[in-house]
Parts: C-alpha cells; structure tokens; sequence
C-alpha cells in the first residue's frame, strides 16, 4: 500500500520516528495487514466532545500520525472501559470516550485519505525521559489529514464505540 | 556572500533582548578556505547547532510574546487554548504557538464585530492549527474555518461549508477577504 500512497513529507516524519523506535526492538517496520473486518479505536478527550453534533470536533483527527487501538483480525476484543482506564491512567489525560472507524469504510475511502496503517507497539519516550510501552494493538493511520474537509469527512466516518455519556469518571 | 579567509564573518546577533547567548561554535558563513575542504563533520555539527539555536530562539520569543501583556479581555477559548502544554493531546503533541493563538483572537474579534447569533467552539488541532466549529445546527448546517500556522508569521486557513445539502470548501492565505462571506452565508445574515 505505501508503494502506491505518496505521502507528505510530515507524514514520512511520522513514519521514520515510528521507524527509528522500532529499531530499537530489532524488527522491520510493519504495515498493518487490514482486515476489512477491524474495527480502530480512536480516544476522545473531554474537551474534544462536541456536545451540539454529538461527535468529536474534526480537530481531534488533525494528526498526521492519529494513534488508534485495532480491534478484530488478529488482534483480540477488547474490554472497552478498561482500555479506557488505563489509557486515562498512562497519559493522565481526561479522556473520557471512545470514538470508532470500521476499517472497512476507511479502505473504501482510501482514494480519497491515501492513508498507510503503522502497526505501532514499540515503546518511546516520554516527556518524563524515560521508556514508556504501548499496547500491542497500538496502530497509527498515517496520511495528510488537512484539508479541513478530510477531518470533517473522518469525524463523520467515526461512530461511538463507548459515549462520553457511559462513561462515569468514578470508574477510573 | 565571503569569498576569501579575510572575508568570513561571523554574525553575532544581540541576544540581550532574550538573555540568551549565541555560543562561538555557530558561525552561519565560514570561510572559502574553509568551505574548501572536506570538513562534512564539523559542517553536521554546525548546522545541529544552528538548528538546535534558531529553534531555542524561537522559544525565547514565543516567552516573551507569552509575557506580553494583552491589552483586551481574553475570551475563554483561549483562556483554555494558553493552558496547553506539551502533550496535551496525550500523543505528544506541541501546543499551539503564541502567534498562532493571537492570530485566532484576531479572528475571534472580527467575527464577534459581525455580531452573529452564535460564535463557534475553539478547539487546539495537533500539528498546529486552530478549528473554529459551527455545530449548533449539524447536520443540517455546519461550518468550519481551519486557522494554520505555515512558519514564523505566517498563517493561512481553509474553510468546510454545507448548507441545505451543499458542500463549499475552499483554502486561503490568512487574513482571508473572504472569510465574512462565508460567514454571512452560513448564517444569512445581512450586513
């Protein structure tokens, strides 16, 4: 897929940071086989919930390298509160939902994203310096996310896998 | 442009403005003499440093821009937006600049100057930009206007328009003459 997709410079930046990580484990970059069947998991912080459209604001897509946790194909289910927990408790962030994108609809739309999918479970360091792990179902949909239109199009695309409303900050 | 040994120059910037010295070892134009020679290693170093300080310069004036006292009110989004840090995203992203979030108060400030039944969400995007969400009507109605911080001083936007089931989408150098149209289209307000 990456042989057809040319990407922008600041996503080849995306891809060589996950690059020089990976090697660090001794292994080769590897591109996410996509199972038409995964479904990818995006967080959504508190502040990122727009309440008016029920949706994540489109700023929530702008990375180049939008990190997401793959569900289905060879990754196992995954227990959504408790990824959710331990997402707020690793980052220390108010996430308080999550947000999902079927694979098969982003490869269905790929002419229009020209996305790579990175799977991502190398550790990297933190703003404390020091080694923090990923989960092994870590991925990043690597691809130019601007214009404003193409975030649009993917807030659209994204459906609530766990509402902010159903999740209760008391479980964390 | 030096040409010879007596014609390199090194430029030493007043850095008492910032309080920061620019060390020896950053010289923006050696010799020819220099140049001349295989020097492939020192000319890596120097252009880490270069980069290494331009970058801790730009830090330095995005400080002091921070320090700045602002003269008007600070609507509350970017209250919000000048609490980021680091990382705020959880996925290690910058916070936007200073010149970015001054940029969007501007904006800010011409659509309150519109007087519009409703002004929009601010949100902080990572990579460096600012999205300004009408969503009061959505899905019927939604605007977007995307303000991006290209280098030092530099802005532009793009915009995401659909009303009754059409779409207009469109990007501009910022300030954006069209931007009070789009607006007013969205809104069909008459001013």
């Amino acid at each position: 897929m990456t042989a057809e997709i040319q990407l922008p410079s600041k996503c080849r930046k995306v891809l060589e940071e996950i690059d020089k990580r990976n090697r660090k484990s001794d292994e080769s970059i590897q591109l996410l086989d996509i199972d038409e069947n995964c479904v990818l998991h995006i967080f959504i912080l508190r502040d990122q919930f727009e309440q008016a459209s029920d949706k994540p604001n489109q700023s929530t897509f702008g990375n180049k390298g939008l990190s997401v946790c793959v569900e289905g194909g060879r990754f196992g289910a995954i227990d959504l509160k408790s990824e959710l927990k331990n997402f707020r408790a690793r980052t220390g962030k108010d996430f308080v939902g999550i947000a999902h994108i079927k694979a098969r609809t982003l490869l269905e739309e790929n002419a229009f994203f020209k996305f790579v999918l990175v799977h991502d479970p190398y550790p990297f360091v933190n703003k404390d310096g020091s080694l923090e792990e990923q989960p092994t179902n870590h991925a990043q949909i690597v691809c130019d996310k601007d214009p404003t239109g193409k975030r649009v199009k993917l807030m659209e695309l994204c459906e609530w896998t766990l509402h902010p409303s159903d999740f209760n900050d008391n479980d964390s | 442009m030096p040409t010879t040994a007596n014609d390199s120059k090194v430029f030493v910037v007043d850095q008492q403005f910032f309080n920061y010295s620019v060390p020896a070892e950053v010289l923006l134009t050696p010799s020819a003499t220099e140049c001349a020679e295989p020097m492939i290693h020192e000319r890596q170093n120097l252009e880490q440093n270069l980069i290494f300080h331009l970058s801790a310069t730009r830090t330095a004036v995005e400080g002091h821009l921070r320090a700045m006292p602002i003269s008007a009110p600070i609507p509350k989004p970017f209250q919000e937006l000048r609490k980021l840090e680091f990382d705020w995203d959880g996925h290690r992203s910058e916070p936007p600049t200073e010149a970015l979030i001054r940029k969007g108060e501007e904006l800010w400030s011409i659509l309150e100057e519109l007087g519009l039944p409703e002004l929009p969400s601010v949100k902080a995007g990572a990579d460096g930009f600012l999205a300004f969400s009408w969503l009061q009507k959505y899905p019927a109605k939604h605007l977007e206007i995307s303000l991006y911080e290209r280098e030092l001083d530099d802005f532009y936007c793009d915009w995401y328009l659909r009303k009754e089931e059409d779409t207009t989408e469109g990007s501009s150098d910022y300030p954006w003459g069209e931007m009070r149209e789009v607006v007013i289209q969205y809104f069909n307000v008459r001013k």
